[in-house]
C-alpha cells in the first residue's frame, strides 16, 4: 500500500486533497469575516461610546439661527471682553509690600481667593 | 480694554492682580501703546462698517511711531499682540458702551478727579504709597489731560474741548439717557444735545426685558396656555438692533467708545481689589461699591446710592447690547437662547447649561433694582 504522497492524516483514501487554491480562498475569509467582525466591533464600540458621551461626536460648529449657536456665540464675546468674573477673585494687598517693595509675586494670598469650601485646620 | 489686559495677559504672575499691580507701573507711553495695540488688531471682517466685527476703518498710530513708545520692550504689548492677533487676523473688540455709561453713573470719574486734585494740591488725604505714585501719574496723565496728538484717543479739540461732554453726548446719542449726576456744584452739566437720539431705547430695552421674563417664568409650562411670546421678544430685539446700528452707521462712535470703555475699565479695575490708590486711602473693601465709597466720603463726593447695582450690570450688558448689536436674536428661533436654563446640544438629547439665561436673569434682577421699575411685572393671561 502506498500512501498517497502529501495526504494528510485521518483523510479517507481517494478522497479529494483540498488544492491550495482553496485553502488560501478560506483563509482569506476567514481574514475578511474577522476584519468584518473586527469593524463591526469598532462600530459597535463608538456607537456605545455615543450613546454614552454624545458630545464627543459634535465637533462643527452649532448650526446658524439655533439657539446653541446664540449661546456658543454668547461665550466667544463673554471670552473676548473681559473673561469670567472669577478671575477676579483677587487677593487683599499687603500694604508695607506694596510701599516698600515691587516684588509682586511675594505678596500674600488674601483671604477672598482661598477656596471656599475648603476647611483650613 | 485694561481689565482684559490685565486678567488675560500671558506672564509668569500668579493673580490677575499681580498683572493690574504691573500694569500701573508702566510707563504712560506704553499704556498709549497698548490702547493703540488693541485699535490696530480690533476685529475687522468683512461686514459693513459699525457692524460689531468691523467697528472701524480709522488707521491707528503707525508702527514706526508705536516703536518710538517703547512698545515692543513692553511687557504686555508683545504677549497680547500674538494674541489678538494670531496670523495678522484682529481678534480684539471692546465692551459696548453701555459699559462706559454703567460704570460712569456711579460718579466714579468725578471721585477720582478729586482724589488726584487733592493728592497734587495738599496732604490732606495722607502721602500716596510709592506704588501710588506710578497710579497717579498714569491716571492723570492719561484721563486728566489733552490726548496726545494723532492718538486713537484723541478725541478732543477745538471743536469739543470737554470729554465730559462727548461722554454725555455719545450716552444721549446712543441710549437717550444722561447721567444721572451734573457738575460737581450740582448744576446740570452742559453739552450738545442732539436731535438725532435713540429716545426709546429705554423704553423698548425694557419691554425686551419683560417679556424675556415672562419666558423665563413659563420656559417650563407643558400644559395649559403658555405667555411667552417669541415673536415679540425677536421684533423688540431687532427694533434695538435698528436703534442701535443706526448711530454707528460708517464707523460713527466707535473711536469715542473705544475710548470711553477704555478709560472706564481703567478705574473699574483701580477698584476691583485692594489696588495701591484704594490702600493709599485706607479705603479696602469686599467689592468695588465698598472701596468707591469709602473713598468717596473722604473727598466729601457722593456715590450713587445704585452703584452695587451698575457695578454688576456693566458687564452682562455690554455682553446682550453686542449680541443684539450682531442681530442674534432678531429671528424667533434663536429667542429661546434668552430663557431656556438648559440647551440641547445639535440633535442629541444631552443639554448644556445656559449661560445667556444666567446673564438674563441677573440683567432682569438688577435693572429692575437699578432703576426702581420692576421687569418681572408683566402679566399676560
Amino acid at each position: 500500500m502506498t500512501e498517497e504522497k502529501g495526504r494528510p492524516e485521518n483523510t479517507p483514501p481517494g478522497a479529494s486533497q483540498p488544492d491550495k487554491k482553496t485553502e488560501d480562498q478560506k483563509s482569506l475569509t476567514d481574514k475578511n469575516s474577522d476584519l468584518i467582525a473586527g469593524t463591526l466591533k469598532f462600530q459597535q464600540t463608538k456607537e456605545q461610546k455615543t450613546m454614552e458621551n454624545p458630545v464627543e461626536t459634535q465637533k462643527t460648529s452649532p448650526i446658524l439661527g439655533t439657539p446653541e449657536y446664540a449661546r456658543d456665540e454668547f461665550l466667544k464675546i463673554k471670552k473676548a471682553l473681559v473673561g469670567p468674573e472669577k478671575e477676579w477673585c483677587l487677593p487683599k494687598v499687603d500694604k508695607e509690600a506694596l510701599a516698600s517693595s515691587p516684588q509682586l509675586d511675594e505678596l500674600p494670598l488674601g483671604e477672598d481667593c482661598k477656596p471656599k469650601n475648603q476647611v483650613l485646620k | 480694554m485694561f481689565r482684559r489686559i490685565a486678567a488675560r495677559t500671558p506672564l509668569p504672575l500668579d493673580t490677575p492682580y499681580q498683572k493690574a499691580e504691573l500694569l500701573f507701573r508702566l510707563h504712560p507711553s506704553k499704556l498709549a501703546a497698548l490702547l493703540e495695540m488693541g485699535w490696530e488688531f480690533r476685529k475687522s471682517d468683512n461686514d459693513p462698517l459699525g457692524h460689531p466685527n468691523r467697528r472701524s476703518d480709522i488707521p491707528q498710530l503707525p508702527d514706526y511711531l508705536l516703536e518710538i513708545l517703547g512698545a515692543d520692550e513692553n511687557d504686555f504689548y508683545v504677549p497680547n499682540k500674538d494674541k489678538f492677533s494670531p496670523k495678522n487676523k484682529g481678534l480684539f473688540c471692546w465692551d459696548h458702551l453701555i459699559y462706559a455709561y454703567l460704570i460712569e453713573n456711579t460718579n466714579i470719574y468725578e471721585i477720582f478727579r478729586r482724589v488726584i486734585y487733592e493728592y497734587r494740591h495738599s496732604e490732606r488725604l495722607g502721602v500716596p504709597l510709592a506704588s501710588t505714585q506710578h497710579w497717579l501719574r498714569n491716571t492723570e496723565e492719561l484721563f486728566f489731560r489733552d490726548p496726545a496728538p494723532f492718538s486713537i484717543y484723541s478725541v478732543s479739540s477745538y471743536i469739543r474741548p470737554d470729554q465730559g461732554a462727548s461722554r454725555r453726548n455719545a450716552y444721549y446719542r446712543m441710549f437717550g439717557m444722561d447721567l444721572n449726576h451734573g457738575t460737581s456744584d450740582n448744576k446740570p452739566y452742559p453739552y450738545e444735545k442732539p436731535d438725532v437720539a435713540n429716545r426709546e431705547f429705554v423704553s423698548t430695552f425694557e419691554e425686551f426685558l419683560k417679556e424675556v421674563w415672562v419666558a423665563i417664568a413659563n420656559a417650563k409650562n407643558t400644559s395649559g396656555s403658555n405667555p411667552k411670546d417669541d415673536a415679540t421678544i425677536a421684533l423688540l430685539a431687532r427694533r434695538l438692533n435698528n436703534m442701535l446700528r443706526t448711530r454707528r452707521i460708517n464707523g460713527n462712535l466707535s473711536q469715542e467708545e473705544f475710548w470711553f470703555v477704555s478709560m472706564m475699565s481703567w478705574f473699574h479695575l483701580s477698584l476691583e481689589f485692594d489696588s495701591p490708590i484704594v490702600v493709599s486711602m485706607r479705603a479696602e473693601g469686599s467689592n468695588e461699591e465698598e472701596r468707591l465709597k469709602k473713598i468717596a466720603n473722604q473727598v466729601k463726593l457722593p456715590v450713587h446710592a445704585k452703584s452695587y447695582y451698575f457695578f454688576r450690570l456693566a458687564d452682562p450688558l455690554s455682553r446682550l447690547l453686542t449680541q443684539i448689536e450682531l442681530g442674534t436674536y432678531n429671528e424667533v428661533p434663536t429667542v429661546p437662547a434668552l430663557y431656556m436654563a438648559t440647551i440641547p446640544v445639535g440633535t442629541t438629547p444631552v443639554e448644556k447649561p445656559n449661560e445667556v439665561a444666567q446673564d438674563m436673569n441677573l440683567i432682569i434682577n438688577y435693572w429692575s433694582l437699578a432703576t426702581d421699575r420692576n421687569m418681572k411685572e408683566k402679566v399676560r393671561s
